[in-house]
C-alpha cells in the first residue's frame, strides 16, 4: 500500500534521513521509534507530502507520489548521456549504473531517450499532492484544528469542500464519528473550549471524516497532559481495531508494542530495525536500539 | 465676535448630503481597499521574487508620495496622458482605495505571517486547495486578528477623504467651505462639521469594537 524507496531528505547540508526503504501493507500499523532528531517525523511527513523528498520515491497504492527518482530506474540511466559516455569508453552496464548511482552523475539535461522515459513514468503513475492527501490522513502533534471553526464546522470543512459531499450527509457523519470518539455533547464548542485530549480526538475524527485509506500520526499524544494520553490511546486502538492502516511516530513504547504489526526504529536518518514488536523490545539487533530501548523502558 | 448657530439651520439640507457624499466615497473607498488588499497581501508573502517586487514597489509609491498630491496627480494628471476621465467622486475613491490598500496588506502580511504553520499543513493534509485554505483558514484568522489595526485604517480613511473637497466634490469639508463664503462665518460650519467627523468617527469605532466582540466569541472558554 505505501512503498518507501531509498528516500532522501536534505536541508541544506544537513541530512535528515539517509535512503530510507519501507513497505507498509494494507492494514497494517506500523510505530516508528527513534531518539529525537532521528527523522521520523519527518519520514511520516513526507507520505502526504508535507516534507518534499530531496531523493528517492514514495508510492501510495501504486501511485507515485514524488517525482521520478532517475537512479531508481536502470532504463532511464540506460537512456542518459552520461551512461552511453560512459559505456561508449568500455565501461561495463554493471559498473557503469553503479558508478553513476554512486557519485551522482546523472545532470539536469541527458538527452531526449531519457527525458521521454522521464516523462512516460509520470503519465503512468504520478498522482499530484491533493489527491494523495486526500487519501492519507494526517493527525498532528499539536491538533491544529480550526481555532475560528466550531467543532462540527471542523469536521463537515473538508469533506465538503474536497470531496464535494453535501452538506446534510457530511454533518450526519461528522455526528457519528464525533459519537465515536465521545465527543458528541462539544459538536458546537469551538476548540479554545476543549481540553487538549478532546482536540486531539476530534482531530482524529475530522482526519477520520475524509475516508482516509490509511491515517499518519505524528506524536499524537505528546503534547497531552498526562492524564489525557489514555482517552486519545483509546481511540486509536479502536481505530487500529477497523483495520485501518496505520503509521505512528510515538514515544508510548507499551502503547507501540501492543499495538503494531512491525516496529520500525530509526536513528540519524537510517532505519536500523524493523521487525514484530516482540522481536524488537525482547531482542533487538543493534546495539543503537538496545542503548535506546535501555534509556526508555 | 458673538457666535450664531441658527445661521446654520438653513444649511441642514446641504450638511446631509454632504454628509452622505462622504459616508459614500469612504465606503466605497473600504471595499475597493479590501478587495485589493487581499491580492496584495497574498503577493507580498508569495514566493514569487516578481510578485513579491511589485508588491512592495506598489505600497512604496503609496507611502511615499502625499495623499493629496496623488489625488492631484488622478483627477487632473493622468486622464492627459491616458485619456481615461474621472470624476471627483472616481478619482478620490480610487487614490484613497489604492492608499489604503498599501497600508492594509502590509498589517494583512503580518497578520497572516502571524498564522501558525500548523493551520496550512492541517488545510493541506485535508486536501484542502490553496485558494480555499487562504480564503477559508487562513485569511479569516488574520483578519481577526488585524480587526483592531483595520479600523483604525478605516477611522484615517474616513478623516483623509476630506482630500476630496480639493477637487471640488461636495463633501463634509467643501460644503463647510461654502457657507463660510456665503455667510464670512468660518467658526459655526467648521465648528459642525468637526462634530460630524467626530461623530462619524466613533461610530465607526463603536461599530469596530462590536465585530471584534463578535469574531472573538471563538476564544473565549
Amino acid at each position: 500500500m505505501i512503498e518507501v524507496k531509498g528516500l532522501y531528505k536534505n536541508y541544506g547540508d544537513l541530512q535528515v534521513l539517509k535512503g530510507i526503504n519501507l513497505h507498509v501493507s494494507q492494514g497494517d500499523i506500523i510505530s516508528i521509534i527513534g531518539p529525537s532528531g532521528s527523522g521520523k517525523s519527518t519520514l511520516l511527513r513526507s507520505i502526504n507530502l508535507l516534507e518534499k523528498p530531496t531523493f528517492g520515491e514514495i508510492w501510495v497504492e501504486g501511485k507515485l507520489i514524488t517525482p521520478p527518482d532517475p537512479y531508481l530506474h536502470f532504463d532511464v540511466i540506460r537512456a542518459s548521456k552520461t551512461y552511453a559516455a560512459m559505456t561508449q569508453q568500455g565501461m561495463d552496464d554493471k559498473t557503469a549504473i553503479a558508478e553513476i548511482k554512486a557519485k551522482d552523475l546523472l545532470k539536469k539535461h541527458e538527452g531526449a531517450a531519457y527525458n521521454k522515459l522521464m516523462k512516460q513514468i509520470v503519465a503512468d503513475h504520478f498522482e499530484d499532492a491533493y489527491s494523495v492527501r486526500r487519501r492519507v490522513g494526517m493527525v498532528f502533534q499539536h491538533f491544529n484544528l480550526f481555532p475560528h471553526k466550531t467543532v462540527l464546522e471542523n469536521m463537515i470543512y473538508a469533506p465538503m469542500k474536497v470531496n464535494k459531499m453535501p452538506r446534510e450527509q457530511a454533518v450526519e457523519e461528522a455526528k457519528q464519528l464525533l459519537d465515536s470518539v465521545g465527543l458528541l455533547s462539544k459538536i458546537d464548542a469551538y476548540p479554545g473550549k476543549l481540553s487538549g485530549g478532546q482536540k486531539q480526538r476530534v482531530a482524529i475524527a475530522r482526519t477520520l471524516a475524509m475516508h482516509p485509506d490509511v491515517v499518519l500520526f505524528d506524536e499524537p499524544t505528546s503534547a497531552l497532559d498526562p492524564e489525557m494520553v489514555k482517552e486519545v490511546l483509546d481511540v486509536i486502538k479502536k481505530l487500529a481495531q477497523t483495520g485501518m492502516t496505520m503509521m505512528l511516530v510515538t514515544h508510548e513504547m507499551g502503547f507501540a508494542r501492543e499495538l503494531s504489526d512491525r516496529i520500525c526504529f530509526l536513528d540519524e536518518g537510517v532505519l536500523i530495525e524493523d521487525a514484530p514488536p516482540a522481536e524488537f523490545f525482547s531482542t533487538p539487533k543493534s546495539p543503537r536500539a538496545k542503548e535506546f530501548l535501555d534509556k526508555v523502558l | 465676535m458673538k457666535l450664531d448657530f441658527s445661521i446654520l439651520i438653513k444649511y441642514i439640507p446641504n450638511f446631509a448630503s454632504a454628509l452622505l457624499v462622504t459616508v459614500e466615497v469612504t465606503i466605497c473607498s473600504l471595499v475597493l481597499a479590501l478587495l485589493l488588499s487581499i491580492p496584495l497581501s497574498l503577493c507580498k508573502i508569495s514566493r514569487s521574487r516578481i510578485l513579491q517586487g511589485f508588491a512592495t514597489f506598489y505600497t512604496s509609491i503609496f507611502r511615499g508620495v502625499p495623499m493629496l498630491v496623488q489625488v492631484f496627480m488622478m483627477y487632473f494628471g493622468i486622464p492627459l496622458v491616458t485619456g481615461l476621465k474621472f470624476n471627483a467622486f472616481q478619482a478620490g475613491v480610487l487614490v484613497f482605495a489604492m492608499n489604503s490598500a498599501a497600508y492594509i496588506s502590509e498589517s494583512m502580511r503580518g497578520g497572516i505571517n502571524a498564522i501558525d504553520r500548523g493551520q496550512y499543513e492541517a488545510a493541506m493534509a485535508l486536501g484542502v486547495h490553496y485558494g480555499s485554505m487562504m480564503k477559508d483558514i487562513i485569511l479569516p484568522q488574520a483578519i481577526k486578528s488585524i480587526l483592531p489595526s483595520l479600523v483604525n485604517e478605516l477611522i484615517g480613511l474616513l478623516k483623509n477623504t476630506t482630500l476630496i473637497a480639493s477637487i471640488g466634490l461636495v463633501d463634509l469639508l467643501r460644503t463647510g467651505q461654502l457657507i463660510q463664503g456665503a455667510t464670512y462665518r468660518a467658526f459655526e460650519p467648521y465648528f459642525a462639521i468637526a462634530v460630524f467627523y467626530y461623530i462619524l468617527v466613533m461610530i465607526l469605532s463603536y461599530a469596530g469594537k462590536l465585530l471584534e466582540k463578535k469574531v472573538n466569541k471563538s476564544d473565549r472558554g
